[in-house]
């Protein structure tokens, strides 16, 4: 019942953020001519001649109040305007992109907080042994190795040396085909996902040696930061007198770890999660565009350099949404493991 | 005659830490009588916490046990001669059947000793979880015999009967790897949660037997919810749960207000009382030892300088430790307390013979080279000191 309530608030918070996000967007709008803004909404050369027409009939040259809250309507109705580099409307390229990332997206989560948080488990309970050090200096190389390098690197060893064993973008040229040919159902456009409900291997395999590479891009910085947390956490928890009072009752040590130092270690990476996710969507525009992955991040990156404006204003409310329901199910999550956490 | 149920000799650890090695414990010897409350009392850092580790053998590296015996007697029938059994000489999986089940613990810090994000009765439970398998298995096959006896439909009896026979496998042969399998299959939780049942059932059962008013509702809060007095008590439900033949309190009234203070005392008496168990009681203040205990053992420095009975300890004081540190407790009608001069000594470099003798009034030449040997000076009363030798040749 607590609980309900507090997912409503919550839910209904969204509201003043995405009021906020959306004057931010609008300022940065504002700063363009009404001829630059124009662009947006021309989506034939032919309009061209008539500009005049195009500001006037869309309401650019009205005062700022008056444009934000037309915005607001077209934005309100989903019209986020023509996006040129996607050669689709704002929204419509928006679904179009969004299953590529997603997949990654799909793959990596769970690596990051599986990897992470196993290896700072081993490397807190086997503290100052070899297998702790290693660890330890790995997650800071990895911290430190910038995604854009790392990712080149990795596509010069796996795609350059090796001949092609990981190649870059996200299906290869038969599998590319197969999966537009009409025996092909796309149910959800998530290609290993799609390839297993059409029970088609060869695409789930093609489609996952295409992955391979930019999930370890994008993993890796993050696995680094879920480790180092995780370890110090960990560390933490197995000084507390819960553990000594778990051992005198004779618990054996996969126990005390397992179950009750690690419940406890979990909830300050569970605390940085919401932060983390950010860093997802910004290792995404990189990751996708080192690799030519078709997806979202690949897509923002190309508007803006395009100075696609409508397509950058949208991808930030699309991002900010997401990223205010993330915080949300991390704060519910938070709740659920930590019961001194009063949700309220 | 008491029998003896736990005899610590010539008992040795050490912690190597980066400045040099730690000798925490020199050579203690200690006996706990069946059903006695022995005190253990002490400065700070004299060794106190590590006697107590070192009888659970829960002391972690750094810190290793040199040397030593622990005998102590086992509740159960065993494979033992008269049950009599080397701690030190034992597995760790060995160890894990003793921990909580024949000797528990009582930490200082009730706060700190329950796990924030676990509930009591999760926390209490898992003593039951771990040492009686059997007898929950038993519980959980006489709750399926009745729930068969009112069952009305045919097929509810049948996967009642079934369910059955699984916990009387289980019974048989706990290491099984059915059991194993079941532990973790998703069919498993139906079983788990009735094993489960049975554990609650007991958790309350000790709430209530501590005067816990209200167990049912106690069970299901999370420890920061309960005060102070009621987690200490938790704790000691948990210590207790097992019903273990040595309970070890290692300063179980140090954080708690005064009035709380003397109500877990109290507890802890009855409950010795009622439980039949003996307590190696740890503190390091003298009233409530003169309160609690039946005989005391004064530590310093990590060596046991004398032994007594309680009254006898108060009325006859005979090491100039003992007298000092009495001198030191506040007392009706005495105006100035009297301080020990020096330091506690540093347990890297510790002083030569007796650990004592720098700080001492009485200290002879042998003092500082030879290490006194705990010896029986009047009935029932030892102690390590040579001036008392010197003095009744």
């Amino acid at each position: 019942m607590e609980v309900r309530a507090y997912i409503i608030r919550r839910v209904l918070l969204i509201i003043p953020v995405l009021v906020g996000v959306s004057l931010i967007v609008f300022a940065i709008l504002a700063l363009f001519s009404p001829e630059q803004r124009a662009a947006a909404f021309i989506t034939d050369i032919r309009q061209l001649r008539d500009i005049r027409g195009v500001i006037r009939s869309h309401g650019l040259d009205a005062p700022v109040y008056v444009q934000y809250f037309n915005w607001l309507k077209e934005v309100f109705h989903g019209n986020l305007g023509w996006s040129k580099t996607a050669q689709r409307p704002v929204l419509t390229a928006f679904f179009y992109f969004l299953p590529n990332t997603v997949e990654l997206a799909l793959f990596s989560a769970p690596l990051v907080i599986l990897v992470g948080i196993w290896l700072g488990t081993i490397s807190a309970v086997h503290q100052g042994k070899l297998i702790d050090h290693l660890t330890r200096t790995g997650a800071i190389v990895g911290w430190s190795l910038p995604t854009f390098w790392f990712g080149l690197l990795l596509l010069m060893i796996f795609y350059g040396y090796f001949r092609g064993l990981l190649p870059p973008e996200a299906l290869g040229t038969q599998a590319g085909l197969l999966v537009r040919s009409e025996a092909f159902t796309r149910y959800t456009h998530i290609n290993t996902l799609d390839a297993l409900l059409n029970g088609n291997f060869f695409i789930f395999f093609d489609a996952l040696r295409h992955l391979i590479l930019p999930v370890i891009t994008l993993t890796v910085v993050q696995c680094a930061m879920v480790m180092r947390i995780m370890r110090s956490s960990m560390l933490e928890a197995l000084a507390k007198g819960y553990i000594a009072t778990a051992r005198a009752k004779g618990a054996d040590e996969k126990t005390v770890v397992r179950k009750h130092a690690r419940r406890n270690a979990m909830i300050p990476v569970i605390t940085v999660s919401g932060y983390l996710f950010a860093l997802l969507i910004q290792g995404v525009v990189i990751t996708e565009t080192i690799f030519n992955r078709k997806g979202l991040g690949w897509w923002w990156a190309r508007a803006a350099v395009n100075l696609d404006v409508p397509a950058v204003l949208g991808s930030v409310i699309f991002s900010a949404l997401i990223f205010v329901i993330t915080n949300l199910i991390v704060d519910l999550l938070y709740a659920y493991v930590d019961p001194r956490v009063r949700l309220g | 005659m008491t029998e003896k149920i736990l005899e610590i000799k010539e008992l040795k650890t050490n912690f190597y830490t980066y400045e040099g090695v730690v000798k925490a414990l020199d050579g203690i010897q200690l006996e706990v009588n069946q059903g006695e409350t022995v005190g253990l009392v002490g400065e700070t850092g004299c060794g106190k916490s590590v006697t107590s580790l070192s009888i659970l053998r829960l002391i972690l590296p750094p810190g290793r046990i040199e040397k030593g015996k622990i005998i102590f007697k086992l509740k159960q029938q065993s494979r033992f001669k008269d049950n009599y059994v080397d701690l030190l000489s034992q597995s760790e999986k060995f160890m894990r059947t003793i921990r909580g089940n024949e000797i528990s613990m009582i930490f200082q810090e009730a706060s700190s000793a329950l796990n924030p994000v676990y509930t009591v009765d999760e926390q209490i439970s898992e003593s039951f979880l771990l040492h009686q398998k059997s007898q929950l298995y038993q519980e959980a096959i006489r709750e399926i015999d009745q729930e068969i006896n009112q069952a009305r439909i045919s097929w509810k009896k049948r996967t009642l009967g079934l369910e059955k026979t699984i916990f009387q496998a289980l019974l048989n042969n706990q290491t099984s790897l059915p059991a194993k399998i079941l532990g973790f299959l998703p069919g498993g939780w139906k079983y788990r949660g009735r094993i489960k049942r049975q554990a609650r059932k007991k958790s309350i059962e000790i709430l209530a037997q501590l005067g816990i008013a209200n167990p049912e509702n106690i069970v299901d809060r999370y420890p920061h919810e309960l005060s102070g007095g009621m987690q200490q008590r938790v704790v000691i439900a948990m210590a207790l749960a097992c019903n273990p033949n040595l309970l070890i309190a290692d300063e179980p009234t140090s954080n708690l207000d005064v009035t709380i203070q003397a109500q877990i005392l109290d507890l802890i008496r009855d409950l010795k009382r009622k439980f039949k168990s003996s307590v190696l009681f740890i503190t390091h203040d003298l009233g409530v030892v003169a309160e609690m205990c039946d005989r005391v053992a004064v530590m310093y420095a990590g060596n046991i300088c004398e032994i007594a009975e309680v009254k006898e300890l108060f009325r006859n004081p005979l090491h100039p430790y003992t007298k000092a540190l009495l001198n030191a407790v506040p007392r009706g009608g005495k105006t100035k307390l009297e301080s020990i001069e020096g330091n506690v000594p540093n347990l890297i470099n510790p002083p030569s013979g007796c650990r004592f003798h720098p700080r001492c009034a009485l200290a002879l030449s042998v003092c500082s080279q030879v290490n006194p040997p705990l010896l029986e000076r009047a009935k029932e009363h030892f102690l390590a000191c040579h001036y008392y030798g010197e003095k009744n040749k």
